[in-house]
């Protein structure tokens, strides 16, 4: 196994890990919902959501990293280039991670000023870490992008995955930067903000997983490298030529020109298309490369993904993304039932059919399966989807009641915010929360002791 | 061995690199417009100064929509405010809100978090009538300051906003903030705002 | 638009894409087992979809130019499966043919 790879395994490791945390801060801000009095000017609910929101986008990135630290290697035929401040980088980020969380825990936030910016919260959504904290996450990307660039110029080699990766990664460092300005101008401070967690969700990412994907598959169904590397340019040309200008769906109400309203509509609506193609895709490939699937796990999260991707940021998207709809939805619980559902199709699930197949060659199993990886697959993706039903449910009240109806007042929210409908959806978020984070407790023990037994041969497992 | 171009990666390669260059290109020439409508001052956001004014909404001359009216004289906390004490009042905002994480429980423009209310339009709900007596407060701007002080005093309803430890600069910051907020055209949102739907 | 029709047309435009991505699936699995009985699942899938493009073309507050989006969607949605599967089957023929040859 090359060093490498053996840091992947400790990316992959931090990354569930702080997928736990998450499950776990997620699940008490789901709880103020129904008793709103728990923890009162103790431990705000705002507390509780930027664990949340901050450490999603920390353990998938983790994923992201690990998958790469893992495949780059075999891809490149060489060792990955400076180790060991790879190595060092990780442990820093460990580290930062757990001071930030500890500070936003028990100091919270402190006076306006350039003190609280550096050292406590910046309170800007999904980059609330403090300015020091966002420059070390900007320095471990940039000893990946040194990792991944010295790799290929040391190997003389690049392949078409690679560059593509290699590319990306500029943006995904650069606009990382716009985490670092406090923008007094409200308008101007979410123009760019916008910018950052679009293109990195909707465009930088997209393309990321792509290329983890177009590796995993290789290893996953022996697809040859031709087929992927087309596969790839085709999703990357129509991701990036829908999703760059769909970048103006998040520019409908805030203070910028009315052609958005007619641009971003245009553009997100053609969104969808590209994940129909990617569905046909998986078919084909569930079906052709059927009986080269050696990692039970793997393939059906694949599969996940692609599906998941579909519904959650296609069909949940189309349905809230033209303008006129929009108005009503726009900051509801119907953007939540959205984000929830893309995030887990987009990424959740490619990182953890990537960390399935990385354990499959780490503990050397020729034939990967059992019973536990399918109680986990089911109640987490069960648990997922009735979460984000509960909250479409309750998105669709609110935008009923508090803006169609009620003339989003703060009398408006108060109302809708109370209303049974909405009322029930919370209750049923929590309930599939629940549900949720038991697939997660199982998901971590099947992720601790699969293949560590007799060896899983096909002799020993008859495949399904 | 076919040599068909869609066959070929290198021939979607040309693709991908000039579908992004494109809309890439396009992106920035809508972004050199749009940052000139929406700096302070521009078509589409008052200049810091709105804040000596009244603000009010009104339905849009060329839509079904409604936009911001921007009236006459009305101080806040009876100051008329330089353009630079303006800026300064609204910057120490930003900073506030910032620091305290606001938008992790409510939102702006709609973005943030959805626990709390949205504040584009705070300054002109129609709640701050009552909240004058509840504060018993002259101004608006009065009862708005006095909340942000001490939310646990003047409970909302279920949830209850918690104590941020803001000192009364830093309160009345946050009011001169969302006052010129209310100020900004937002295309309509959020929609109908304080029209209430009629059941024919 | 009245808060019915917003909930209207915002469960049509999301049962629009449900029903492209059942007509995607279905012919896609039609295609690999070779069975009519998947692809009549599939086109019957994309009927429905072109359907509810129908109904909200009738009947939804949308301007005529978001209509005309929609109408240009559902066709989009019509060729992107065969032309998917074709050049899948084209790339990894070909594929073949390499290794073949």
């Amino acid at each position: 196994m090359y060093d490498s790879q053996r840091l992947a395994l400790k990316y992959f490791t931090g990354a569930i890990t702080l997928f736990g945390v998450m499950i776990i801060a997620g699940l008490l801000a789901a709880y103020y919902y129904i008793d709103p009095q728990i923890l009162y000017n103790v431990f705000d609910f705002s507390t509780a959501k930027i664990l949340h929101i901050d450490v999603l986008i920390i353990w998938l990135l983790m994923g992201f990293f690990g998958a790469v630290y893992w495949f780059l290697p075999e891809e490149l035929g060489q060792e990955t280039v400076g180790l060991g401040v790879a190595k060092v980088a990780f442990y820093v980020l460990c580290a930062a991670v757990v001071v930030v969380a500890l500070v936003f825990i028990f100091v919270q936030y402190g006076k306006s000023g350039e003190f609280s910016l550096w050292f406590i919260n910046q309170g800007r959504k999904y980059v609330e870490a403090p300015r020091w904290a966002s420059l070390g996450i900007t320095a471990v990307v940039l000893v990946f992008m040194y990792n991944v660039i010295g790799t290929a110029l040391k190997a003389k080699k690049i392949t078409g995955i690679v560059a593509v990766l290699i590319v990306d990664l500029v943006p995904l460092f650069g606009l990382y930067l716009i985490s670092l300005p406090a923008i007094t101008n409200m308008s101007v401070d979410l123009y760019w903000w916008w910018w950052l967690v679009h293109m990195w969700v909707e465009a930088t990412w997209e393309v990321l997983i792509g290329c983890i994907m177009a590796l995993a598959l290789m290893q996953l169904l022996g697809t040859s490298r031709r087929i992927v590397e087309t596969w790839l340019y085709i999703e990357v040309a129509l991701v990036l030529g829908t999703g760059i200008l769909g970048l103006g769906h998040h520019y409908f109400w805030i203070g910028t020109p009315k052609y958005w309203l007619s641009i971003g509509g245009l553009f997100s609506a053609f969104e969808p298309l590209p994940l129909l193609g990617m569905v046909v895709h998986a078919v084909y490939d569930s079906g052709v490369h059927r009986m080269k699937a050696t990692n039970r796990p793997a393939f059906y999260w694949v599969m996940a993904e692609a599906f998941g991707n579909f519904i959650g940021a296609g069909v949940w998207g189309f349905m809230m993304t033209l303008p006129q709809i929009n108005l009503f939805s726009h900051g509801t619980q119907w953007t939540v039932s959205h984000g929830h559902f893309a995030f887990w199709g987009a990424y959740g699930c490619g990182v953890i059919a990537v960390v399935y197949l990385a354990l499959q060659k780490s503990r050397s199993v020729s034939y990967m399966n059992g019973t536990a990886w399918k109680w986990s697959f089911t109640l987490l993706n069960v648990g997922l989807v009735g979460m984000a039903g509960a909250l479409l449910v309750a998105g669709m009240a609110q935008a009923f009641y508090e803006r169609a109806i009620g003339g989003s007042t703060l009398q408006a929210f108060i109302q809708a915010q109370s209303s049974p409908w909405f009322m029930q959806g919370m209750y049923a978020r929590f309930g599939f929360g629940i549900l949720f984070a038991v697939g997660y407790v199982i998901l971590v023990y099947n992720l601790l002791t699969i293949g560590r037994r007799e060896p899983v041969g096909a002799a020993a497992v008859a495949p399904t | 061995m076919t040599d068909s171009a869609v066959s070929d990666p290198h021939f979607w390669r040309a693709g991908a690199i000039s579908t992004t260059v494109v809309m890439l290109a396009v992106l920035a020439i809508l972004t050199v417009n749009s940052l000139g409508a929406i700096e302070a001052g521009g078509s589409h956001v008052p200049p810091y100064t709105v804040i000596n004014h009244k603000i009010g909404y009104g339905p849009a001359l060329d839509s079904n929509t409604e936009v911001p009216t921007i009236g006459g004289q009305e101080l806040l906390f009876g100051t008329r405010y330089t353009p630079k004490e303006a800026h300064t009042i609204i910057r120490r905002g930003k900073l506030v809100i910032q620091s305290r994480a606001c938008m992790d429980c409510h939102t702006f423009f709609g973005n943030g978090a959805y626990y709390a209310p949205d504040l584009t339009k705070a300054w002109l709900d129609p709640e701050w009538k009552i909240w004058k007596t509840m504060t018993q407060s002259k101004t608006r701007a009065q009862a708005m300051k006095r909340f942000l002080m001490h939310p646990e005093r003047y409970p909302t309803w279920g949830r209850r906003m918690p104590n941020l430890q803001l000192s009364a600069k830093e309160a009345e910051a946050v009011v001169a903030y969302l006052k010129w907020m209310s100020s900004v055209d937002a295309n309509g949102f959020p929609a109908h705002f304080g029209h209430i739907e009629k059941n024919d | 638009m009245s808060s019915v029709e917003l909930l209207k047309t915002a469960g049509l435009l999301g049962v629009l894409v449900l029903f492209g991505g059942g007509y995607g699936v279905l012919y896609a699995v039609g295609r690999l087992r070779g069975q009519q009985r998947w692809l009549s699942g599939g086109y019957a899938c994309y009927g429905v979809q072109v359907l509810i493009a129908a109904a909200l073309v009738a009947t939804s507050p949308l301007a005529v130019g978001w209509k005309a989006l929609i109408v240009f969607s559902v066709l989009a949605y019509l060729a992107i499966p065969p032309v998917t599967w074709r050049y899948l089957e084209r790339t990894h023929h070909d594929e073949d043919e390499i290794y073949d040859s």
